[in-house]
């Protein structure tokens, strides 16, 4: 507690709270731009920070980073493209929503969710993060491993109404996974001896040209009959009471999703809103209304990435090891500093850590005062003609994939992949699986094999630590949950005369 | 709004840039515009924060804007092969590693000669290899560990962030120097690796200091040898690979500055004396060793041309092995 008021008058000072309000706000912008994402931002800042001093710099940068995470949504709803691949799950109910007319009222709960997750995670980072550095030093390849099976079996249920259309775009989406080097023999796999993809596709061209271009072909095909016009008014983006009922519970379990996956190194943000949406669905009493336009559906990712971000510091700061490329170069703007993130930080630079913290609880309410404002005008650019819009959309999105790497090739894939995307679209294959594929499927093969070399090739090793036990028995409840469904339904109704919820993660 | 804000940041940005490029601008001297370091790693990494230090001098030094472009990709290939193609002026130099110009070359199929087609300036930093066990291990100099691997009673692991790399070079030499049979376990970069390793599922970790010292000094990693001709100011305490009971283990990665082969002789003394410089720089020297890294300049171009083709030489030697060729 009394490093806590350190650290909030140190967040206080007048140099942090300008550089928390400038981080936050270009955050915001950032994220709302579709492709432009926080990295790109921080890489760009990153020379400006050298000249501060060295909690101020972080301040902002933090700032930048989880401002593009309450500013990502934006793009998610109103056009269908993440401004970041961790909003990539709120397409799936935000766009919809927007297209009902009701894109404010999403947007409204999408910043309410993003605060309340926001204000979890800093809850939980204040309060636990030595408890959570231990949680993260107690997850190795086994339980990684038995942790990514638990996702895929309980993402199962994203994508469209057919089973085998969604397994082919899961493969699909794994197949693209395994593009670039083997970590584990140096083999080169699918590279065609390109410098390029040695390294693998990159999630954000592949996220930004399987639903932003696809989306935009799409509509072309369709022509301007979809437009309509956008009421901008403060009521109507106003969530009605029962919309508000409805998100309640979904935030706070996106929340305690992103507070799970954020602080593991080997997840992160995108996996954590994965995991939070395939939950919502499965606990709905509607889940015919997801991908429709359920408010759940936006509420609980949103809730879910901002815990994440929040909770990513810990590993970051307490053990020095990025969870994502954004963080390692937070990491990097330290360094440069000579103040090196790892189990000495909180001990020798509490000013900093706690100031950091206190600066995150600062920076989401000036995140709440800025973006609900803001709303009115995102949703009038709806009402912007296609013909203008859409060409600028498409610049930015290539400006977006080429600056992650300042690579042309990074280009190249997200035009391919948006125009596969558009083709696989026609034919009723969602590109949700595809992104789920693409995203734990590398995850599940290094860990399996990591695992087998650590186990010496012996399977009962899988099974060795209380953390991957546990995981599985989840995991096999959740099948027989599934398998015995109406079994279940029925034998509940007769006792109970309701339906009940089974499983919780 | 948003565009005019980012249209303002823009201009302030390039205006500021302007200023400092504008302020001791000498008549056709070198430089005359802004220099670019073309880092081939990725924003904030060890190489990344390194070169960012020397740019910083550099600038200083130089008085002329220095600015650092990150292109990442391909283990450093990438951005090396970019500038080994760029117009040698001075203007476009690339901050090289062992990666990129002693290891990979030999290891796979590259785009760019790592001699011919570079004029070397100066080495910067050399970084080297700190062997290191997790407390859970009994041992507490190289020579029990040794004893204990090499019985053959104990299955440790040793950790690296890739084929081919500083970590996973060091723990098959260490292998076949000692007889021992430490299992690699290779994961993406050495942050994941060294992780583990802090949390004792990687028992043998040897990699360059910079990442591994915090957690030395917190007591997480217990450091057993440094493989180097000498001690490091860094660790007083820890003896050399030589010290301790081992030879043939001195080893590192180095971190220096290139340009494209070609670069007039003007542009490429102007630089190195400016990196010269670095070595009296309080600030420079302050900030490596917030990163774990101790200076080293060369003593003129042509000797960090030598050493160049010496760590290749090496490289190639010791990479010339079939632990590290499972190409097919």
């Amino acid at each position: 507690m009394e490093d806590f008021l350190i650290g909030l008058s140190t967040a206080m000072m007048t140099q942090n709270l300008l550089a928390c309000l400038a981080g936050v706000f270009l955050g915001t912008a950032i994220g709302v731009i579709p492709g432009i994402g926080a990295l790109a931002a921080i890489s760009l800042l990153l020379p400006v920070t050298f000249a501060m001093d060295p909690t101020t710099g972080i301040v902002m940068l933090a700032g930048v980073y989880y401002g593009a995470e309450y500013g990502g949504s934006t793009a998610s709803i109103l056009l269908n493209l993440p401004g970041t691949p961790s909003n990539a799950i709120t397409c799936l109910d935000g766009y919809p929503m927007a297209q009902k007319g009701e894109a404010g009222v999403a947007l409204f709960m999408t910043t309410i969710a993003s605060f309340v997750g926001g204000s979890i995670g800093i809850l939980v980072l204040s309060a636990l993060t030595p408890a959570i550095v231990k949680v993260g030093m107690a997850f190795g390849a086994v339980e990684y491993f038995a942790i990514i099976v638990f996702c895929f079996v309980a993402v199962a249920t994203i994508g469209g109404s057919d089973p085998k259309k969604n397994f082919v775009m899961v493969a699909l989406g794994a197949l693209l996974g395994t593009v670039g080097l083997d970590i584990y023999d140096g083999a080169e796999r699918y590279s065609f001896g390109s410098h390029n993809l040695i390294d693998g596709l990159s999630l954000v061209p592949v996220a930004m040209g399987l639903f932003g271009l696809s989306e935009i072909i799409m509509s072309i095909r369709d022509g301007e009959q979809r437009h309509m016009r956008h009421k901008i008014s403060f009521k109507s983006m106003l969530p009605s009471a029962q919309q508000w009922k409805r998100s309640f519970w979904p935030m706070l379990r996106g929340a305690a999703s992103g507070c799970f996956f954020g602080p593991l190194p080997g997840t992160g943000p995108s996996v954590a809103t994965i995991l939070a949406y395939a939950n919502e669905k499965k606990l709905s009493r509607r889940p015919e209304e997801f991908g429709k336009g359920a408010i759940e559906g936006v509420a609980a990712p949103e809730s879910a990435n901002n815990a994440a971000v929040q909770t990513a510091f810990v590993p970051t700061l307490s053990l020095g090891i990025p969870g994502t490329p954004t963080m390692a170069i937070m990491i990097g703007a330290l360094m440069i500093h000579g103040i090196v993130p790892g189990p000495m930080l909180m001990s020798n630079e509490p000013q900093l850590f706690w100031g950091l913290v206190a600066s995150f609880w600062i920076g989401n309410v000036l995140l709440l005062v800025i973006n609900i404002p803001l709303i009115g005008l995102w949703v009038s650019f709806l009402n912007v003609p296609y013909r203008l819009l859409y060409p600028a959309i498409i610049i930015l999105i290539c400006v977006g994939s080429y600056s992650l790497k300042n690579s042309t090739f990074d280009v190249l894939v997200m035009l391919v992949v948006g125009v596969a995307a558009y083709g696989l679209r026609r034919h009723g294959f969602l590109p949700a699986p595809l992104l789920i594929g693409f995203v734990l499927s590398p995850m599940l093969e290094e860990n399996f094999r990591r695992a087998m070399i650590m186990g010496r090739g012996e399977v009962s090793y899988l099974f060795d630590s209380p953390i991957s036990i546990v995981t599985w028995l989840l995991t096999l409840g959740m099948v027989l949950s599934v398998l015995y469904r109406h079994q279940l339904k029925r034998l509940a109704a007769r006792s109970l005369g309701d339906t009940t919820k089974t499983e919780n993660h | 709004m948003l565009t005019r804000f980012l249209t303002l940041a823009k201009t302030t940005f390039v205006a500021a840039a302007f200023a400092v490029a504008a302020i001791p601008a000498a008549q056709a001297e070198f430089p005359e515009q802004a220099v670019k370091i073309v880092v081939p790693y990725k924003a904030g990494g060890n190489t990344d924060v390194i070169a960012r230090i020397f740019a910083d001098h550099l600038q200083e030094a130089l008085g002329g804007a220095v600015v650092v472009e990150n292109r990442g990709g391909g283990g450093g290939t990438i951005g090396a092969a970019l500038v080994a193609g760029a117009k040698p002026d001075g203007y476009t130099l690339l901050f090289a590693t062992a990666g990129s110009h002693s290891i990979n070359p030999n290891l796979r199929k590259i785009k760019y000669d790592p001699i011919k087609d570079f004029q070397p300036i100066s080495v910067g930093v050399v970084s080297s290899l700190l062997m290191v066990v997790h407390p859970s291990v009994p041992a507490k100099t190289l020579k029990e560990l040794i004893a204990l691997t090499s019985s053959g009673k104990e299955q440790y692991n040793f950790a690296s962030g890739g084929i081919g790399t500083l970590a996973h070079v060091a723990g098959e030499l260490y292998n076949q120097k000692t007889g021992s049979k430490l299992t690699h376990v290779p994961y993406k970069g050495a942050g994941p690796a060294l992780n583990d390793a802090v949390a004792g599922r990687i028992q043998v970790y040897m990699n360059n200091i910079p990442k591994i010292l915090p957690h030395v000094q917190s007591g997480a990693l217990r450091p057993l040898a440094l493989g180097a001709a000498k001690r490091s100011a860094l660790l007083p305490d820890v003896p050399t690979t030589a010290e301790a009971g081992m030879t043939g283990m001195e080893m590192g990665s180095w971190f220096g500055l290139l340009a494209p082969a070609g670069t007039p002789k003007d542009a490429v003394d102007k630089l190195f004396t400016a990196m010269q410089s670095a070595k009296t720089s309080a600030k420079v020297l302050e900030r490596l060793k917030g990163i774990g890294s101790e200076i080293e300049i060369s003593d003129s171009p042509e000797q960090f041309g030598a050493y160049m083709q010496d760590q290749l030489k090496w490289w190639a030697g010791v990479l010339d092995n079939p632990v590290f060729k499972k190409k097919k």
